[in-house]
């Protein structure tokens, strides 16, 4: 009897330990970088000393990127994290066009969006700051910018990030990079399950558009309505048009670009076509919808929801549709 | 006594006794306690206050109530209906602010003048990213 009640008791106990999660190699931090919340998750035997790796290269790009705002382009440092991030939104500059540009940086300066007190510039002042960008045939080198041009990598900025990331990941099982709007999902989890990947509700920013299922990926989303700001009844969204030097006005509300982590710079191309095709808006979307490299969700302004990401599932509390 | 002790062995020989009835039921009290305490603290989603990165609190999401805290000046933080708002900040932006009530999983508010993030943590834990 009490051999019974021993081998009762071992199994209820073995029964209770194995209901816990027993992932004691998963290292998670976050923190604040790119004027955002960051959140970093790795898996894998040296998980701690290649998330405090990762932590570390974030604050450091982070820093790089943000000594634009108020550095002219040639009093910059020379370093290979500039000259891969021009290099590359270059390359996609020639492929995809010149909405992007990333000589803007006395345009943004000027309107103040992610800064505590932006404003609505006025049109001499606008035109000015239109004056000192070049076209998109970038130099490689900061320091052959000319004079008068300050750079704005906001576009692609966390993508390249990512991009950097990416290499130091190499001994870990799997990871989570989260940089808020964009995000680097590597490696693969155990037992093959997908990575899920939320996107937010971009009419209430409470509660989801819907939930992604994907393998390892860079994931992009581009919206107007996390920054934005309000003047005389009007409001202004974060994105420029390069041309108008003024906000960009489209019916899209939310464009997530989807592409896989074994592309060369993944990120920072997840990063620019997200934006690009949120300012193209709903009347380009077929043709980047056709496109089988990328995947897309993009919602718009009427309730609609188009996608070609077959891992996509709309939230049901959202009040969204598909459209196609 | 010879007897008593021939009977007892045979009682002893039965599938079960009582002793055996009450060790039973009391594996499985405790197996549907356990298993109660996972649905409950499965149901308890709390949010998290982060200042530069660090965790200053962990409020639960089932009590309405309001939160200051003396390290985050201006800024006061309101649960209602297990979601959780910055009702009050002292920052430029008030992106925070605007942000509104979160209450799932991933969900965050995050000021970034006053580098405070409001995270929500524990009601459904299959998600790896939310992204904004």
């Amino acid at each position: 009897m009490k051999l019974r009640n021993i081998l009762c008791i071992l199994l209820s106990a073995a029964t209770m330990v194995s209901c816990r999660n027993g992932a004691d190699n998963i290292s998670r931090g976050q923190g604040f970088s790119f004027d955002t919340y960051t959140n970093v998750t790795v898996c894998g035997e040296n998980s701690s000393a290649i998330l405090g790796e990762v932590q570390d290269r974030l604050s450091e790009i982070s820093g790089d990127f943000s000594l634009c705002y108020d550095t002219a382009a040639n009093k910059l440092p020379e370093n290979d994290l500039y000259r891969l991030c021009i290099a590359e939104t270059k390359a996609l500059n020639r492929l995809y066009g010149d909405k992007i540009n990333i000589t803007c940086g006395s345009l943004t300066g000027l309107w103040g969006i992610s800064t505590e007190a932006p404003k609505v510039p006025g049109q001499a002042e606008i035109s000015e700051a239109l004056t000192n960008m070049t076209d998109t045939n970038y130099p490689g080198n900061t320091a052959d910018f000319p004079d008068g041009v300050k750079l704005d990598f906001g576009a692609v900025a966390k993508g390249c990030a990512c991009d950097v990331i990416y290499t130091l990941l190499t001994g870990a099982d799997y990871a989570v990079v989260s940089l808020s709007s964009t995000t680097l999902l590597y490696g693969s989890k155990p037992g093959g399950e997908k990575f899920r990947t939320a996107v937010t509700d971009p009419k209430s920013g409470e509660g989801y558009l819907g939930i992604i299922e994907t393998d390892a990926a860079f994931i992009s989303t581009s919206g107007g309505y996390e920054r934005f700001f309000e003047a005389d009844g009007q409001t202004y969204s974060h994105i420029l048009d390069m041309e108008t030097g003024m906000p960009v006005e489209t019916d899209l509300v939310s464009v997530t670009v989807i592409v896989p982590a074994d592309t060369p710079n993944g990120g920072i191309k997840s990063d620019f076509l997200s934006t690009l095709i949120y300012i193209e808006g709903t009347e380009n979307l077929e043709k980047w919808l056709s496109r089988e490299e990328i995947q897309i969700i993009a919602a718009d302004e009427n309730g609609f929801v188009y996608t070609n990401c077959g891992g996509f599932s709309l939230d049901e509390n959202s009040k969204y549709k598909y459209g196609n | 006594m010879k007897t008593v002790n021939i009977n007892m062995e045979t009682n002893n020989r039965k599938l079960l006794n009582v002793r055996d009835i009450l060790v039973i039921v009391l594996l499985l009290g405790l197996a549907l306690g356990v298993y109660l305490f996972r649905e409950a603290s499965n149901e308890a989603s709390y949010a998290v206050i982060t200042l530069d990165g660090t965790a200053a609190d962990r409020i639960p999401l089932q009590i309405n109530g309001t939160y200051e805290y003396p390290q985050i000046p201006g800024m006061v933080f309101t649960v209602s209906d297990g979601k959780i708002s910055v009702t009050e900040s002292g920052c430029g932006d008030k992106v925070c602010v605007r942000t509104g009530a979160v209450s799932h999983m991933g969900e965050a508010i995050i000021c970034v003048p006053n580098r405070v993030a409001v995270t929500v943590e524990g009601s459904e834990t299959d998600l790896d990213v939310v992204l904004r």
